[in-house]
């Protein structure tokens, strides 16, 4: 056996909380890896993101800034950090920064370091408030929805789509609302949170249903496991799941990465309602927090992704196990002070 | 022996009494353990069986007719024919319900 190649990564989606970010799960599949032993460099935008603090998953972890920084001072503080750690791949998990980072792989590049990521026009295309182009655009049932800048927009809008109706965050977060004051509250919430604008999609009633997959940005799916939510928190968030097997979900993925050409990791997120028809509610441009189920399941994900960033071969997975768990539980790590205060005072620890 | 309800999770459903043979085929994919558990791959569900439930099942899957089910029961059971009969009706109603047999 071939020794092990020394890589080091830097991951984000550190805040493994009750909405976890995607950043410990990824990493635990790329300590699984059989081709690479990897040292992990976190990166994280709060200090109590509990990922920096698992010794055994992240070897260094440092603060970033936030998206809404800009990405001259994330590249700056990349700078630092890469004159430290020498980073050859980094994986973004958050839909929030990927603009950022799909700006910057020309000089990431040019630093040494790795990316595999959508392109700008992926990454906007899927947009929530693109979806029902994208749907007619490729040949996808996407539930109707207007994307909304003023409550004084909900009346007509709930007209045409009815009540019940989603109201979604221009990047996360999603509520039903069953009348237009609920639809206000909601409206006012998400966008303090995210900002405008707010979409506001046909409740389609049935089971949530997902798929993973990794698109090698020539049209061909190098891995798709399909996922069925078993326990969802009120947070919209699967806390258990199970693997499926229907091959209309991962042939749509693969429809969907061969007429996009899509660049990276990517989530489906499907209602599939009493006609057992699949309607496309999200597409996720990145790895989900669930992605540890199909690293179970038989496809390394998070490894077979830093091989597309490294420019090595890669196969199609062709097979996964069905009837696959996973159930997530909460922990409490003991963490020293000094551990907080490094983070707090210095930005790295 | 009495008879018990056949899935541990039981929904309300519509009995429709009939004389006629129930054309009874598992789905393909239909995973039943020999503990009565029913995985449904493409679904994600899952269901309990009860004992006779489990023994029904275990009939169709290998090969055996409507009426060699109901012989089998018969013979088991201090049941007449009538309630065998309703209560296959009603089981199978109910595996419909949840998609486990052929449509």
């Amino acid at each position: 056996m071939l020794p092990k190649q020394k890589i080091t990564i830097g991951v984000t989606g550190l805040n493994n909380i009750d909405s976890p970010g995607p950043g410990i799960p990824v990493i635990r599949g790329l300590k699984e890896s059989d081709v690479f032993e990897i040292r992990i460099v976190g990166l994280a935008y709060e200090t109590l993101e509990p990922g920096i603090y698992m010794r055994d998953l992240v070897d260094k972890a440092y603060i970033i800034p936030y998206p809404s920084g800009g990405k001259d001072a994330l590249l700056e503080r990349l700078v630092y950090i890469h004159q430290i750690e020498k980073i050859d791949v980094i994986i973004p998990n958050f839909d929030a920064e990927l603009y950022s980072f799909i700006k910057l792989e020309p000089e990431l590049k040019a630093m040494g370091i790795a990316v595999f990521l959508p392109t700008l026009e992926q990454f906007e295309e899927r947009h929530k408030t693109n979806l029902p182009e994208y749907g007619k655009k490729y040949g996808i049932n996407v539930p109707e929805s207007f994307e909304i800048t003023n409550v004084s927009q909900v009346e007509k809008a709930a007209e045409k789509l009815k009540f019940p109706l989603m109201v979604k965050g221009k990047y996360y977060d999603a509520y039903i609302a069953a009348a237009p004051e609920q639809v206000s509250y909601y409206f006012s919430k998400l966008a303090a949170k995210w900002g405008l604008p707010i979409i506001l999609q046909k409740f389609v009633k049935g089971t949530e249903v997902n798929v993973i997959a990794l698109g090698d940005g020539k049209g061909n799916t190098i891995a798709a496991v399909p996922m069925r939510k078993q326990y969802i928190t009120d947070k919209g968030k699967a806390w258990g799941g199970i693997t499926l097997d229907d091959e209309r979900m991962v042939n749509l993925a693969k429809h969907i990465i061969k007429q996009t050409k899509w660049r990276g990791g990517m989530e489906l997120e499907l209602v599939r309602d009493a006609k057992n028809e699949f309607y496309l509610i999200e597409i996720n441009p990145r790895i989900p927090a669930w992605v540890y189920l199909a690293v179970g399941a038989g496809q390394n994900i998070p490894e077979a992704l830093v091989k597309l960033a490294l420019g090595m071969p890669v196969e199609p997975y062709a097979n996964y196990d069905v009837g696959k768990m996973f159930i997530r539980y909460s922990f409490d790590m003991i963490v020293d002070l000094k551990e907080f205060e490094a983070l707090t005072t210095k930005g790295e620890y | 022996m009495k008879i018990p309800k056949h899935f541990v999770r039981v929904s309300p459903f519509h009995v429709v009494l009939t004389t006629k043979a129930i054309a009874m085929t598992l789905r393909k994919n239909i995973a039943v353990s020999e503990n009565g558990f029913v995985f449904d791959p493409s679904t994600g569900d899952s269901f309990t069986l009860n004992n006779t439930a489990l023994e029904i099942v275990e009939l169709i899957k290998s090969g055996k007719s409507h009426s060699e089910v109901v012989t089998f029961l018969l013979e088991k059971y201090e049941a007449d024919k009538p309630l065998i009969e309703r209560y296959l009706v009603e089981f199978f109603e109910e595996m419909k319900t949840y998609s486990l047999i052929e449509q």
